[in-house]
């Protein structure tokens, strides 16, 4: 049993471990109610589990809005959350701009797309001044994907995994984390297949479906080195979504790897020092 | 703390994900990695094949194990294929069976009153807890199962975070239905649930083996909650579920 396993079955925060969380949001969501998503609340679920570090992104894809409440956040809480900047495609003539602002004003560290929401194609020519922009300042992009055969949402189409390939050959400087790997099985085999053709491919683990053994297929599939751990909260507790790699018939360098070391050194932050226990090097 | 699964599913599924185990011996060494003390398990043919057979399969396949507790799927009777209500579960509660469930939507019935009135009023009659898969039923039926059998304890299985706000007017509105924890991922949701209704609304569940045991174990470890609360969820709760099932009646 090894010290996350150990560490979980006690009920106690991981305070031996980096964790560094590569998928989160900020802010309220339209679809439903989330009880814990004020400041307060999201720092304590972090404490009490002993995630250091959240990426956040906002909820709403209305630019500058949405990204104003996470540089409000970040700023609130610069310990624990490093900014994605989102940009919405439908506004593509403002996102250079608003991309400027985010990094060179704010700080952000971090990209977010959603094609699902804004029901744009990731190769759209609206998302250029995106990859063009993360491209050139070797930015990590999260992009959300997703796919099913157990289900029909024509809107799915603008988000399966596949759609990344040409992405990913056309811009090898973009670091792209395919948000959820993919989401529904079908999705996460599309997405393996993705990460290995392109090394710039990265993998985030955050899922409502608590699958049994992806973990461990991602793993053995590209190694740890490209899978992150995400859990998209406050859209989910992150609680599962740790327990995951916890959990996982996997070494436990794998899972420091995979929990945190892999993120912090994508974003290019020295969690390690700030915070005594795995460096980031 | 003793947890209980209250969700959990035994047998060879049709469509199985990479990592399905479906023998008792695999899912209770499932439930020693993840610390699950006990299992009430529904058996996979009795949804996708026929109740009368899974019924069958599920005793023998938990006799062997006292941590492993059968729950039967039930069915309308006027098909000829189960006896009526009172005597259904008059049988089921003769093998031991404290616990049931149905599939309205996968074996093509209502849970309205003039298809399954009888059976819900025997249930209700002994306490026996029924069991609903969020998808196998809509709010409206199950709230008016709760209104029309105030004595008896629904357990909405499955119901997930994005429905938190149907979810909360069902638990404002209904005395008696709770619901697992398996896909109930909200953020702060089992620490807001707990204070808005009480910890007696939430069984632990964890919808094995279709998710993976462990991640649903920590939710509730982890739980900004008392430890008073922190146990009813985890075991408590089922238990004295099951041990109010008046089987003297």
């Amino acid at each position: 049993m090894d010290y996350f396993v150990r560490t979980a079955n006690a009920g106690k925060p991981f305070q031996d471990a980096l964790i560094f969380d590569c998928h989160g949001h900020f802010g309220t969501e339209a679809g439903f109610h989330i009880p814990g998503a004020a400041a307060r609340q999201f720092v304590g679920v972090l404490d009490r589990v002993g995630i250091d570090t959240v990426a956040i992104s906002a909820f709403s894809s209305v630019m500058p809005f949405g990204n104003d409440i996470v540089a409000q956040a970040v700023s609130a809480h610069s310990e624990r959350f490093v900014g994605y900047a989102r940009v919405n495609a439908n506004y593509s003539k403002d996102i250079e701009r608003e991309l400027s602002r985010c990094f060179d004003e704010l700080g952000f560290r971090g990209i977010k797309l959603h094609p699902y929401c804004d029901q744009v194609s990731p190769a759209d020519s609206r998302y250029e001044p995106a990859w063009e922009f993360a491209a050139a300042r070797k930015i990590p992009v999260l992009i959300h994907t997703w796919n099913s055969l157990r289900y029909a949402d024509p809107l799915v189409d603008y988000c399966v995994p596949s759609r990344l390939a040409e992405i990913a050959a056309n811009y090898p400087d973009a670091r792209i984390i395919v948000g959820h790997a993919g989401g529904e099985y079908d999705g996460i085999l599309e997405a393996v297949i993705l990460a290995k053709a392109f090394p710039n491919i990265y993998l985030d683990t955050a899922s409502s479906r608590l699958y049994p053994d992806v973990i461990e297929m991602l793993v053995d599939a590209i190694g740890a080195e490209r899978v992150l751990y995400g859990s998209d909260v406050p859209f989910l507790s992150p609680v599962p979504q740790v327990g995951k790699i916890v959990y996982a018939d996997i070494g436990e360098t794998e899972k420091r790897m995979i929990l945190g070391l892999n993120a912090a050194r994508l974003f290019g932050i020295d969690l390690g020092c700030r915070n005594g226990r795995d460096t980031c090097d | 703390m003793k947890f209980f699964d209250a969700n959990c599913c035994l047998g060879k599924l049709s469509v199985p994900l990479p990592g399905h185990i479906d023998t008792p011996r695999e899912l209770c060494d499932l439930m020693e990695q993840a610390s699950v003390d006990d299992a009430l398990v529904y058996h996979a043919l009795s949804k996708e094949y026929s109740p009368v057979v899974g019924n069958g399969k599920i005793l023998e396949q938990t006799s062997e194990h006292d941590n492993l507790h059968p729950c039967w799927t039930l069915l309308p009777h006027h098909t000829g294929e189960v006896p009526p209500g009172a005597d259904a579960v008059k049988r089921m509660m003769g093998m031991g069976v404290r616990a049931a469930r149905v599939f309205p939507k996968a074996h093509n019935w209502t849970l309205s009153e003039w298809c399954v009135g009888d059976l819900l009023r025997a249930l209700e009659e002994v306490a026996v807890p029924l069991f609903i898969d969020f998808d196998q039923t809509d709010w409206n039926q199950v709230y008016s199962v709760a209104c029309e059998h105030p004595g008896l304890t629904v357990v909405l299985t499955g119901a997930p975070f994005r429905l938190s706000r149907q979810v909360y007017a069902l638990l404002a509105e209904t005395a008696n239905v709770c619901i697992d924890t398996s896909h109930f991922q909200l953020h702060g949701g089992i620490e807001d649930v707990c204070a808005q209704f009480g910890a007696h609304r939430l069984l632990f569940g964890t919808a094995a083996p279709h998710f993976s045991m462990g991640p649903s174990v920590m939710a509730v470890k982890y739980a900004g909650i008392s430890e008073e609360d922190r146990a009813m969820i985890a075991g408590s709760n089922l238990h004295n579920l099951l041990e109010s099932v008046r089987a003297d009646l």
